[in-house]
């Protein structure tokens, strides 16, 4: 049997048929044509059967048929469709420019290109860019992660806020990966903004459930970005302006059709604003900016070399001088880096490689100095994640029906939880505490696209997840399954189910994606995370009124999910310069159980002059801890009843869009004092009062009722946009009015005990962020 | 440069609307919240007094500030064991009800109930079971410490190191809790301080050998310089679920914080709050 089955391996990697009906593979890259920037997800399928593929991440397809006429189209929303017709009686490349589509040939397009109910992949969402820089944004700030949050099983922490909680997962249970490097930190500006505005990406894709074998590392869901490779054709570019932040784009041949380049830059300004107001002897600021870089190089027909790069960081910085003596200098500094390098290969015209070594690295520091009369002490403190990744990836198309993908991917990590230094002129104490932990993570997968029948596709996968830290190994199989059946044209059922496993944790006690947070290993004590999904749902395209619509429910169930202790604290900051050993935080944290389930209904109109979607979600998110809540089990912060949102992007004419998005979400579960009383501890030694001072023991707590069981106020919203687009001599001009939360609804930030205004009676108070705030801002293009 | 200039002012005055946060009432109705009964009592074999408090809780959104006269004076308080029921007396002195344990002994491996009901109609219920070992076995407490007498003040610096041996099979929770003793040179008694405490289960150290060190530091003020410090009492209780899991969450206890998880503090109190709770231990005098 093994024998055989090495037999037919060598045969399809020889690329040689084997069967009674010749077979023959049709194959090459998908471009855009103007820039000829590579395609990923374009649909190449053989009209006269029905078989097809997608272009994967390079825009590359291959696709393998019996020897016929086939009629070939190549199709993707807002492209104009390419069909060839012709006999394929040999092996035949085919490369595929694809023209843009203008905005009357778009509204007048009958045809839907993409049917969302042809697809085995359920759970998964995509946005196109130039979608996302049409949806109204919190200061103009286009941002990815805020429109992924539109979609119905996505949800936002609280107001402003960037995290991603997918079907009740928590927001270190997304896998967020940007040209295969994993994102640890996604956030600016206290989780206000995310790293990813969209400039220099070209392509954004979330899968909630039904995972691919390939995937793996997270519990709940997987954010893969593609940045843009950079423009082939001519050089060309993107500038902004707006309230707090500039950015630009420059991108071009470095030779024409060989090797392109992209840089993309963008910095805050509030610091440079509010500076030559502040005082001399009291300055600070805050600022961020990300930088995106690449560069691509066509070896040949068969090899592609790329080299890309993330820099991102944010700065808090406070200088306090006091006379000619004192000077105070506190800074807070976070970002991350990335780097990968990668080779596409070309080994047949039915396999294709993708070899990856990918360098990511999180960063967050502290600073403080203090200098007073010749006398000064420093300290620095600093906390991290630094991965080193080989990644080689396969697709393989070795005969109709089936489409393989195999590879693994192994990635040294190495965490620092927290490394102090402390300098002292007064003395001898200078004390340096730096404490990293190793650990190495692989996973090696294969998966098979196979169209059954001609209604019947599965996917079927297999991964084998391994995870070796202080001695320590864990390894896991983790089977992946989804399939879909066609009922009747534009209308069909899916299916999925996947186990995935999570070998890191992130230690955060405030939820709200602060730099604070820390990634720390599952160890010998504190076991990986471990999380299993079923899902079922029903896919229906209407072609008449270019919609897709789906109903998806799921049940996740997850174990040895991380809980931190009641009354536990992260902030190992506290532990700054003193002589104890920090409290190790595996005495820290439980492990416990998470339930979620529920449905999402989605409807989705990607082309055509009113665009957008409606997405409402239903859902249920317990969780169940031994140490806490008594090992009751209780509702999740961010369980969320009801969420719903509407998003539309109507164009007005050539020169006017118009775009605004509604949400409404039930508020989160929290825990609120309702009274207060006073307990005593037991004490033997009948020492209750001492002189003077009475019932020292004496503690007064809250009664604070069951665990989450208060609903903050509703979330709701309206933001809308309206954009003015120009062609210029030189460029086209995008001018942007928006306004965040149109009709100034006050939501709940967070809630505290106050005074009523007599100062008399306590009074359940909230916090409200952000009002009614208009932005401009002002684009170009060239 | 104009154009830029204007856009500047713009966005200062935009991001000035921006961090003015807002505050105001929450305007939601909160659940209603009368005043829960709140009855802390803790049982053990070798006590020689049962005693009962209860007070009231104080709803948050009706008053300025905790009352912490809240003792309630009237209200009838039962214990009752499988030897009968008492019940218990109001001390206006100790602000709680008593009686003696030789009216109603605490015996290992029992369950006993505590009802109190009020004149207000209030009444509240809960059982508790004593840990049927009685003491914990090889339980002994070495000590070095060092004590000065400076300025009015007794400071001492400690060091326990105690060990005890954990009961196979089960889980087991235990409390190792220490006091001071102070003898007033004038008049030969002695008073014992709380000092310090420690609360931990069997976790992975089924039937084992349970050691553990602890350090400490205590002042005293004795301006008169007539109290020294003889020695600590030691006691290791063997103790049940309630009386860990209201310990635990005591001491975990953290208050307000709107960025954190508020603890929640344990009861076994039906229709109240509080705790009923038994332990059972040993007790080590040691002698400087």
């Amino acid at each position: 049997m093994i024998r055989k089955n090495i037999l037919l391996l060598f045969l399809f990697l020889s690329g040689t048929t084997f069967a009674q009906v010749q077979k023959f593979t049709i194959s090459g890259f998908v471009y855009e044509k103007s820039s000829h920037e590579s395609l990923p997800g374009i649909l190449v399928v053989n009209t006269k059967t029905g078989a097809g593929t997608a272009t994967n991440n390079f825009g590359f397809y291959s696709l393998t048929l019996p020897s016929d006429t086939v009629l070939i189209t190549c199709s993707f929303v807002g492209y104009k469709t390419e069909i060839r017709k012709f006999f394929l009686d040999k092996n035949t490349q085919i490369n595929f420019d694809l023209d843009a589509l203008l905005q009357e040939e778009v509204v007048i397009n009958a045809e839907q290109d993409e049917k969302i109910s042809d697809n085995t992949q359920m759970s998964q969402v995509s946005i196109p860019i130039e979608q996302i820089k049409q949806i109204p944004a919190l200061l103009g700030e286009k941002d990815v992660l805020k429109v992924i949050q539109l979609m119905p099983g996505v949800q936002s922490g609280g107001e402003g806020n960037s995290g991603l909680y997918v079907r009740g997962g928590g927001a270190d249970q997304n896998l967020i990966i940007l040209d295969d490097a994993t994102v640890y930190n996604a956030y600016h500006l206290f989780g206000f903004f995310s790293l990813f505005n969209g400039d220099a990406l070209k392509s954004v894709e979330l899968t909630k459930g039904g995972f691919p074998a390939r995937y793996g590392g997270r519990l709940s869901s997987v954010l893969e970005m593609q940045m843009k490779d950079g423009n082939q054709e001519k050089f060309s570019g993107e500038a902004g302006i707006g309230i707090i932040s500039s950015r630009l784009l420059l991108e071009g041949p470095l030779k024409k059709k060989k090797s392109s380049f992209l840089v993309s830059g963008r910095r805050t300004y509030i610091d440079a604003l509010v500076y030559p107001f502040l005082p001399d002897d009291n300055k600070a600021g805050y600022y961020f900016y990300d930088f995106n870089a690449k560069v691509n190089y066509t070896v040949n027909d068969k090899n592609r070399l790329f080299l890309s790069g993330y820099f991102g960081k944010d700065k808090f910085y406070a200088n306090y001088k006091n006379g000619p003596d004192y000077k105070e200098k506190v800074g807070l500094n976070w970002g991350n880096a990335t780097g990968t390098l990668r080779w596409n290969h070309l080994w047949s015209d039915r396999l294709f490689s993708n070899t990856a070594l990918i360098f990511t690295n999180y960063k967050f520091g502290i600073k403080y100095s203090e200098e007073s009369a010749g006398a000064f002490t420093s300290l620095n403190y600093s906390s991290g994640i630094r991965d080193f990744s080989i990644k080689h990836d396969f697709d393989f198309s070795p005969v109709p029906d089936h489409y393989l993908k195999f590879g693994f991917i192994s990635t040294y990590h190495r965490f620092t939880p927290s490394a102090v230094v402390l300098k002292s002129s007064n003395g001898p104490d200078n004390s340096s505490k730096v404490k990293t932990l190793e650990a190495v993570e692989s996973g090696i997968y294969i998966e098979d696209d196979w169209r059954i029948t001609s209604r019947l596709k599965t996917n079927i996968g297999f991964r084998l997840s391994h995870f070796n830290t202080q001695g320590k190994s864990y390894v896991r199989p983790e089977p992946r399954f989804a399939a879909r059946y066609i009922l009747r044209e534009n209308l069909s059922l899916k299916a999925s189910y996947a186990l995935m496993n999570q070998y890191l944790h992130l230690l955060s006690n405030t939820g709200i994606g602060l730099p604070t947070d820390l990634w720390v290993p599952a160890t010998k004590r504190i076991k990986p995370q471990q999380s299993q999904q079923v899902a079922l749902g029903s896919a229906m395209d209407i072609p008449k009124y270019k919609l897709m619509v789906s109903l998806e429910g799921y049940y996740k169930w997850s174990k040895d999910v991380v809980g931190y202790k009641e009354g536990a604290s992260f902030l190992l900051v506290n532990d700054l310069g003193g002589n104890e050993e920090p409290v190790n935080w595996e005495d820290n944290v439980t492990p416990g159980k998470a339930w979620s389930y529920g449905f999402e209904f989605l409807v989705q109109r990607k082309f055509g002059k009113l665009t957008g979607w409606v997405g409402y979600t239903l859902s249920w998110s317990q969780l169940q801890f031994d140490s806490i809540n008594f090992g009751n089990k209780y509702y999740a912060k961010y369980d969320r009843r009801h969420d719903i949102s509407v998003v539309g992007i109507y164009k007005i004419n050539d020169h006017i869009t118009l775009s605004a998005t509604w949400v409404f979400g039930t508020g989160n579960a929290i825990t609120l004092p309702l009274a207060e009383y006073a307990l005593t501890e037991h004490d033997p030694s009948g020492s209750g009062v001492q002189q003077n001072v009475p019932r020292f023991n004496n503690w007064f707590v809250n009664d604070y009722g069951d665990k989450n069981s208060f609903r903050m106020a509703p979330y709701h919203r309206m933001d809308i946009a309206l954009q003015f687009h120009r062609k210029m001599k030189y460029w086209d001009r995008t001018f942007e009015l928006g306004v965040y939360n149109l009709y100034n609804r006050k939501n709940p930030f967070f809630y505290y005990v106050g005074y009523d205004n007599s100062g008399q009676q306590r009074k359940l108070k909230q916090i409200s962020l952000f009002p009614l705030i208009p932005s401009v801002s002002w684009t170009i293009k060239f | 440069m104009k154009k830029i200039f204007y856009f500047s002012a713009l966005s200062a005055i935009l991001l000035t609307s921006l961090f003015s946060s807002c505050e105001k009432d929450a305007g939601i109705a909160l659940p209603e919240t009368p005043p829960k009964l709140v009855l802390v009592s803790f049982i053990t074999p070798q006590d020689t007094i049962l005693s009962v408090t209860v007070k009231r809780s104080q709803p948050i959104f009706e008053s300025y500030s905790v009352n912490t006269s809240s003792a309630v004076t009237d209200a009838t308080v039962i214990m009752a064991g499988s030897s009968g029921s008492v019940q218990l007396v109001y001390n206006l002195q100790r602000e709680c009800y008593e009686i003696a344990s030789t009216v109603l002994p605490v015996i290992a491996g029992n369950s006993y109930t505590l009802t109190v009901t009020t004149p207000r109609g209030e009444s509240v219920k809960a059982e508790t079971t004593v840990p049927y070992h009685s003491g914990v076995a090889g339980f002994s407490v070495t000590m070095t410490d060092s004590a000065s007498n400076d300025m009015g003040f007794i400071q001492i610096s400690t060091d326990f190191n105690y060990s005890m041996t954990d009961y196979a099979g089960e889980e087991n929770r235990y409390r190792f809790f220490s006091a001071v003793v102070l003898l007033d040179t004038l008049t030969n008694d002695t008073t014992d301080f709380r000092y310090m405490n420690q609360l931990f289960t069997d976790n992975n150290k089924d039937g084992q050998q349970i050691q553990s060190s602890l350090h400490g530091d205590w002042a005293n003020y004795d301006p008169a310089n007539t109290q020294k410090v003889i020695g600590y009492d030691c006691w290791m209780f063997n103790v049940n679920k309630d009386y860990y899991n209201y310990h635990n969450s005591l001491y975990n206890y953290s208050g307000d914080d709107p960025f954190s998880e508020p603890t929640i503090i344990y009861t076994n109190v039906d229709g109240g709050l509080g705790v009923f709770a038994a332990a059972n231990g040993s007790k080590i005098r040691i002698y400087r």
